[in-house]
C-alpha cells in the first residue's frame, strides 16, 4: 500500500524527498551516510583504475620482452632450418646407409660367388689345360676386384651421412648456446633403450672386439658332459675317464651355477681379473669330486660393475673356456 | 666309417651328418658360417634368421649344434639361448654364440646362460674349428 510522499528536509543533508513507504526521519538519517559511501567508492574505484593502469603498463613490458624472446627463438629455429632437416637431410642420409647395406651384401655375396666357383674348379674341367684354368682362375680374381670398389662407393655415402650429422650438431648447438639452453637431467631410459641395455646389445665396437677371442676362451671350460652329442647318449663313465675337466652348466633360467674353471685368470687379463684364488688351483675333477668350491666358481664371476665394460685380452677371455 | 663313430667326448669323432643351425639375421654372414661349416665337412647346415625361427625349428627337429649370433630380432641370440636351455628337451643342445658383442658383461652373461663357446667376429675358419672340436671333440 503506497504511503503518501513525504519530504526530507535539505537542511538534514537530504534531497527533500524520501521513497513512498520509508520514514522520512530514517531516510534523512541515512541519506548522507549513503552519499558518503558513494563517495569513497568512486574514490576507491579511481583508485584502483590508476593502480590497474600500472599494473598493466608493467605486464605489458613484460609480456613484450616475453614476446620478443619468442619472436627470437622462432627466428633461430628458422635458421636452423628442421624441415630441411626432416625433410630432406635425415631421409636422405637414410637412404644412404641403406645404400651402404646393400652395396655391401651385393659385394660380399659377389665375392663369395666368386670364392665358390675357383674352390669348384678342377684341372679336369679344364681338359688338363693349365692356361685355360688359369684363365678362369683369373676371371673369377678379376670380378672379386671389382666387387671390391664397393669400398670406394662406401666410403662416400658415409662421409655424405657424416657430413649430414655435422651440420645438425652445428645448427642445434648454435640454437642452445643462442637461447642459453642447458642440457636436462638425464632422462629415464624408454622402453626400447632398457630392453638394448638389459639385453646387452652393444653391438661391435669402433676399432674391433673390445675383448678378444684369447680372452674370452679362457673364460670358458670344455665342459664335455653337459653337452648332448647328437643321437648318442652321455655315458657318465665315458665322460669320468675321458674328461678330466668337466664341469655342469645347469639352465640359465635357474639361476646357473658357473663351471669350475682348472685355474684363475692369468696375469696378463687386461680386464677385471676376478678375485685370484690363494694358489693355482688344481684341475677340476669330475663334477662328483668337486675340487672347487663353489665361492672360488663365484669369485670368478665377481667382477666390480665398473670394470663390466673394459676391455678383456683374448688369452683372458680363452682361459675362462680352458 | 667315421659317420658311424657315434662317441662322446674331447678326443672322439662327431656325427659329421648330425644338423646344425646356423642363426644370424644377415644373410650374408649365414653364408659364410655356412660354408664354412660345409668345408669343415658338416653335411647337414641348416639357416635361421632370427631367435623365433630357430626355436621353432628346434621344436620340430633336433639338431647336433646350435651356432648363434647374439643382435638380431625380434628375440636376439641372447634371448634364444636363455629360452633353450630353460627347455627340457633343448637345453643339453650345444650352443656357441658368434657375435660382435664383445664386452666382458656380454661373455659372462652368456656364459652364466650356459654358452657352451663363444667366438667374437671378425673370425676366421681356424676359429671355428677350434671351437667347434673344444665343444664337441675332435673331427
Amino acid at each position: 500500500m503506497a504511503l503518501p510522499a513525504s519530504k526530507t528536509p535539505e537542511s538534514q543533508g537530504g534531497t527533500g524527498y524520501a521513497p513512498d513507504g520509508f520514514d522520512p526521519a530514517m531516510v534523512g538519517e541515512l541519506e548522507p551516510k549513503l552519499i558518503n559511501l558513494m563517495q569513497q567508492s568512486e574514490a576507491l574505484v579511481a583508485l584502483m583504475r590508476g593502480f590497474f593502469q600500472q599494473l598493466d603498463k608493467r605486464r605489458s613490458e613484460e609480456f613484450s620482452i616475453i614476446a620478443g624472446y619468442i619472436a627470437k627463438a622462432k627466428e633461430e629455429i628458422r635458421e636452423m632450418r628442421p624441415h630441411d632437416i626432416s625433410q630432406e637431410r635425415i631421409p636422405t642420409a637414410g637412404a644412404e646407409l641403406e645404400a651402404i647395406t646393400r652395396d655391401t651384401e651385393n659385394a660380399t655375396h659377389t665375392i663369395m660367388n666368386c670364392a665358390e666357383a675357383m674352390m669348384g674348379f678342377s684341372i679336369d674341367q679344364f681338359g688338363g689345360d693349365a692356361g685355360a684354368y688359369k684363365t678362369a682362375v683369373d676371371d673369377e680374381v678379376m670380378k672379386i676386384f671389382e666387387a671390391c670398389s664397393f669400398q670406394d662407393i662406401t666410403g662416400q655415402r658415409v662421409s655424405k651421412v657424416v657430413n649430414v650429422l655435422k651440420q645438425i650438431e652445428e645448427r642445434v648447438g648454435r640454437l642452445a648456446n643462442t637461447l642459453g639452453v642447458e642440457d636436462s637431467a638425464p632422462q629415464e631410459m624408454t622402453a626400447e633403450e632398457k630392453r638394448r641395455h638389459d639385453l646387452l646389445l652393444n653391438g661391435p665396437a669402433i676399432g674391433g672386439p673390445e675383448t678378444k677371442q684369447d680372452a674370452i676362451d679362457a673364460m670358458f671350460d670344455t665342459g664335455f658332459d653337459e653337452v648332448q652329442p647328437y643321437e648318442a647318449p652321455v655315458k657318465p663313465d665315458a665322460l669320468a675317464a675321458k674328461t678330466p675337466t668337466a664341469p655342469t652348466v645347469k639352465p640359465a633360467a635357474k639361476a646357473p651355477e658357473p663351471k669350475p674353471v682348472p685355474k684363475p685368470a692369468p696375469a696378463a687379463v687386461a680386464a677385471p681379473a676376478p678375485k685370484p684364488a690363494p694358489a693355482p688351483a688344481p684341475k677340476v675333477a669330475a663334477p662328483e669330486a668337486e675340487s672347487n668350491s663353489q665361492d672360488d666358481i663365484d669369485a670368478l664371476f665377481d667382477i666390480p660393475a665398473e670394470d663390466m665394460g673394459k676391455t678383456n685380452s683374448q688369452d683372458d677371455i680363452d682361459a675362462l673356456f680352458d | 666309417m667315421l659317420g658311424s663313430l657315434r662317441k662322446v667326448g674331447r678326443y672322439m669323432a662327431i656325427d659329421m651328418s648330425m644338423p646344425v643351425l646356423v642363426v644370424d639375421d644377415y644373410k650374408t654372414m649365414l653364408r659364410i658360417i655356412s660354408n664354412l661349416l660345409k668345408q669343415l665337412g658338416f653335411e647337414n647346415v641348416e639357416e635361421a634368421s632370427d631367435g623365433t625361427e630357430a626355436l621353432d625349428k628346434m621344436k620340430k627337429s633336433s639338431y647336433g649344434l646350435v651356432i648363434s649370433d647374439w643382435n638380431m630380432e625380434p628375440m636376439t641370440g641372447y634371448e634364444l639361448l636363455l629360452k633353450v636351455r630353460a627347455d627340457d628337451g633343448l637345453k643339453r643342445t650345444p650352443f656357441i654364440m658368434v657375435t660382435a658383442e664383445s664386452k666382458t658383461e656380454n661373455v659372462i652373461a652368456a656364459k652364466k646362460a650356459g654358452v657352451n663357446n663363444y667366438i667374437v667376429k671378425p673370425f676366421n675358419a681356424a676359429t671355428l674349428k677350434q671351437k667347434i672340436t673344444a665343444v664337441l671333440g675332435d673331427f
